[in-house]
């Protein structure tokens, strides 16, 4: 078993690698998503701006809803995206940070490390897709019936 | 070809296993996404079925709500080919990753390195024109009122 296993990890290092132009494609994955975590961490922030500064009630008070109809975020709300927001693109900042310094240091470990913080970013998504794939099929129930 | 390999990012069989299940999530990712845009563009359609009657009682309101139906449909179809159009670079990126590891093929793994910083820069470039657009509707409000 582990002949076998050495044997398939000599394979890989033999056969299985990233020259030049694969390492300059993984830095220019490693710089877009590092731009996706930056964006995302400002639309946080403005985010967490909106919910504290509600407009007025009375802005959009509208005939037969005299000052009753308020189209602010909860900060309740916003605050639980926002943390689930930063839980995800932690990892992607993860697999960015690592990624570029297995590039620099031509290092298989950080690479290891990068790869499986993606994967988990990849899970996180996929799972969170699932959540909001069943929240949608339950609004359509209710909006058709 | 001994200095060549010394510049080499190796992918060794840690990696490798890490980067198929990354690969296998991204994939169904990519599965989630298409159903997901699959959805929107459903419910778009969804909301020009509904009687104009669902939004408002008062007769003089049934061209304001078809506009807002038109709106909305076209809102909800945009976002849904948006969505399939990003989950299918996902959807490439895990298919080739998974062949590349399957023929220990570094050209196919390049490819599939060039497939997922696509889809990066893809959600980056929306993820920053709809923080743009964010900021210019509170921009907006503020200047309004």
């Amino acid at each position: 078993m582990n002949e076998h296993s050495s044997g398939t990890n000599e394979k890989f290092m033999e056969e299985l690698h990233l020259d030049e132009t694969g390492k300059m494609h993984l830095r220019s994955v490693a710089s877009w998503a590092m731009v996706i975590v930056v964006t995302s961490v400002i639309g946080y922030l403005v985010s967490i701006f909106q919910a504290l500064n509600p407009p007025a009630a009375d802005e959009y008070a509208a005939e037969g809803f005299d000052k009753v109809l308020n189209y602010g975020n909860s900060i309740g709300g916003t605050i639980f995206y926002v943390m689930i927001g930063l839980l995800v693109n932690y990892f992607l900042y993860r697999f960015a940070a690592r990624s570029k310094s297995s590039i620099d240091g031509i290092d298989s470990v950080s690479l290891n490390s990068g790869v499986r913080s993606l994967k988990i970013y990849f899970a996180i998504t996929s799972i969170l897709m699932i959540l909001a794939f069943l929240l949608i099929l339950f609004t359509m129930t209710i909006f058709i019936r | 070809m001994q200095n060549t390999s010394l510049f080499q990012l190796n992918v060794d069989a840690n990696v490798a296993m890490t980067l198929k299940s990354a690969a296998s999530w991204a994939r169904a990712l990519g599965v989630l996404g298409i159903i997901f845009g699959v959805l929107f563009i459903a419910m778009g359609f969804l909301t020009m079925s509904v009687p104009t009657t669902e939004f408002g009682d008062y007769e003089s309101y049934e061209e304001t709500n078809k506009m807002a139906r038109s709106i909305g449909m076209i809102m909800f179809i945009g976002v849904g080919i948006l969505y399939i159009l990003g989950s299918v670079f996902a959807l490439t990126f895990g298919g080739k990753a998974t062949n590349a590891l399957r023929s220990n093929n570094s050209e196919a793994l390049r490819s599939s390195f060039a497939s997922l910083r696509n889809y990066f820069a893809y959600w980056a470039v929306l993820m920053i024109l709809g923080l743009l657009l964010m900021v210019i509707s509170i921009a907006g409000t503020a200047i309004a009122t």
